[in-house]
């Protein structure tokens, strides 16, 4: 076995590595395709980051494809996000031709390695259309929605499932995201690579520098969201919990910890909302990260007493899970696939108001017994549910299901 | 006690996962769940019924099945809970677990005077799922070589052998019965023994000593 291969047993157990080599035996040799539309920033690049290795270390010859559009494109998929997740945008015919035009000029570059390819999974709604520009395609392509699509805006999902449709299955985080669609909609919680620089263990040395780094102070208790400047992250929302909180732990301090995806045009101005709200208040500590920052994370990840995840929606918050897997008990937004990541009461706390995030920082923070059985149960949980070893064997399973059924 | 007959194969324990499938049959009422109930695919009664076993989690234990438990954190009706959760699948057929299912639903119905509403985002979501087998390094030859293993043994692997696969290749019972009459007994306290109401470490336990108590006693 692959040193690699080994590494995943020692931290996920012999059963999973085992169940990968099983199922990707009669799949050795095949040409897999992942496509989506950045590799860097965001939660699906660092899914396949590790994933596409992983892949290919089982012997699947595996590809990651990204595709690539000018701003009106991004301006339009970032409306689509938006709507999928329930805002009721229109979207003009101008950015939506700007979608089009952009599918098909990538798919000029990428027809010949997708049509050549035995399996596909086309992450999202940005390259959603290749499968339409594919007309040759002889293998079993599966869109992969990672968005909370449990109230779309129908204008908008409408003119998408147009090019879903045709897929062979599409899979989704939660049943409440699924579609009515006419093929099978499998349902797949994504993941985290326990073996990445984001989650692995790290040195005392390299957290302590992290507190240096950023100017905090490790005698006093450390409350830290890390997420994109996005509205439906709420950031203002933490803010004000952090303010609530203040007021009877005044020596609490918050990390704000985020970074841009190449294909979100809207961070900037949430950015500024962000310090406006924070004011001159030096205990808040608004960090802008590149988007290699994984270790950095890690660390403000290990160093907080409590991280949050107060999203408004959410698919799915790997920023949970990360947490949660270095022993953090996480309050979470009620919503979405932070619904599953976190059982309320046992490994963190659901919330659905500012109010709400405070009052749970509040027991926890006079509460170190707590915290700490919560967080150890945390870490088993994402142990048992959310290692990308799970996530892959079950991406796996639906392909073989697909091959048997087209043999059958 | 030895294998009777040196010509039986041995046994390759198998493993296995499920993989989720969304219906997009939703319930967000009382009402709604027993107008779903009368005509959604059985495949999905039987699923929340029984893959709670394979899914970790810290879910209250007295409620052994996605409809009780459901009621009691959505709809907040204990009462409806506990009917619900007392309604064992293995002594009805798929209809049968359908018209218990929904005989329950419509006495909570008429005793409320109105319908039980979830709040957004707490639907009753209808899933199904297909099994996902696996081999494992585990080939047993004779009865006591699986009396060893049992503890050991993952979930997956208890819910295939003792929960999934009781009419299928997998099924211990067919395979003990090779070994001769006597072992007859056994594999008929192991047809009898209902899972429904154990967790799989209860379950696994309870085959343990079943075969701890026969083997002992057939070896005296």
């Amino acid at each position: 076995m692959s040193d690699l291969l080994n590494a995943y047993q020692r931290v996920a157990g012999k059963d999973a590595v085992d169940h990968l080599q099983q199922l990707s035996a009669p799949m050795k040799g095949a040409k897999f395709v992942h496509v989506n539309s950045t590799r860097v920033g965001g939660g699906v690049a660092e899914i396949l980051m590790k994933m596409v290795p992983l892949m290919n270390e089982l012997g699947i010859d595996t590809s990651w494809e990204v595709i690539t559009g000018e701003d009106k494109f991004y301006q339009c998929t970032k409306s689509m996000h938006n709507a999928l997740q329930g805002d009721p945008v229109n979207i003009t015919s101008d950015l939506l031709k700007a979608y089009e035009e952009t599918n098909a000029k990538n798919a000029e570059t990428l027809r010949p390695i997708l049509e050549d390819a035995d399996y596909v999974i086309i992450h999202d709604p940005q390259p959603a259309p290749l499968l339409s520009l594919c007309p040759n395609r002889k293998g079993k392509w599966v869109w992969r929605c990672h968005i909370d699509a449990s109230k779309p805006y129908p204008p908008v999902w409408n003119y998408l499932s147009q090019y879903v449709k045709d897929y062979d299955a599409s899979f989704f985080s939660l049943a409440d995201f699924a579609q009515q669609l006419p093929h099978t909609q499998y349902l797949i919680p994504p993941s985290i690579d326990p073996l990445s620089e984001k989650n692995m263990e790290l040195s005392q040395a390299e957290i302590d520098s992290t507190y240096e780094e950023f100017n905090l102070d490790r005698t006093r208790p450390i409350m830290l969201q890390v997420s994109r400047y996005d509205r439906f992250k709420d950031p203002i929302g933490v803010i004000q919990a952090y303010k609530l909180v203040k007021q009877s732990i005044p020596e609490i301090q918050l990390v704000l910890a985020g970074g841009g995806a190449t294909d979100d045009p809207e961070g900037e101005e949430v950015l500024k909302e962000v310090r406006d709200s924070a004011g001159n208040d030096t205990d808040i500590h608004i960090l802008l990260l590149p988007p290699d920052a994984h270790k950095t994370i890690n660390a403000l990840q290990r160093l907080s007493d409590i991280v949050l995840q107060k999203s408004l929606k959410e698919g799915f918050g790997l920023t949970v899970t990360e947490a949660m897997w270095k022993g953090k008990p996480v309050i979470g937004g009620n919503t979405g696939g932070i619904r599953l990541q976190i059982t309320n009461h046992h490994t963190g706390f659901l919330v659905d108001t500012p109010e709400g995030a405070a009052l749970r920082i509040q027991e926890l923070l006079q509460n170190p017994d707590k915290m700490k059985e919560m967080g150890k149960q945390a870490k088993e949980y994402v142990r048992e549910n959310f290692l990308n070893t799970r996530h892959l064997r079950e991406i796996l399973s639906l392909f073989t299901i697909l091959d048997n059924q087209s043999k059958s | 006690m030895t294998s009777k007959n040196e010509n039986i194969q041995p046994f390759n324990i198998k493993d296995c996962a499920i993989l989720n499938i969304a219906t997009g049959v939703r319930a967000k009422n009382l009402k709604g769940l027993r107008d779903k109930l009368l005509t959604v695919h059985p495949e999905s009664i039987l699923y929340h019924f029984w893959a709670k076993k394979l899914r970790p989690g810290f879910e209250e234990p007295e409620y052994n099945n996605d409809f009780a438990t459901w009621a009691y954190n959505n709809l907040h009706d204990i009462k409806l809970a506990e009917r619900l959760s007392l309604i064992n699948p293995g002594t009805f057929d798929i209809q049968g677990l359908r018209v218990k299912l929904i005989e329950v639903v419509e006495l909570s119905l008429e005793e409320n005077n109105s319908d039980l509403k979830t709040k957004e985002g707490e639907q009753f979501q209808f899933i199904r799922s297909e099994v996902v087998v696996f081999n494992t390094q585990h080939m047993i030859s004779n009865p006591e070589e699986l009396k060893e293993l049992l503890p050991a043994l993952a979930p997956g692997s208890i819910y295939f052998h003792f929960i999934d696969s009781k009419n299928s290749s997998g099924d211990i019972s067919s395979w003990l019965l090779q070994f001769g009459d006597e072992y007859s007994k056994l594999a008929d306290q192991l047809s009898k023994l209902d899972p429904y109401f154990f967790t799989l470490t209860e379950l696994e336990r309870k085959v343990s000593q079943i075969f701890k108590d026969f083997l002992k006693g057939a070896n005296q």
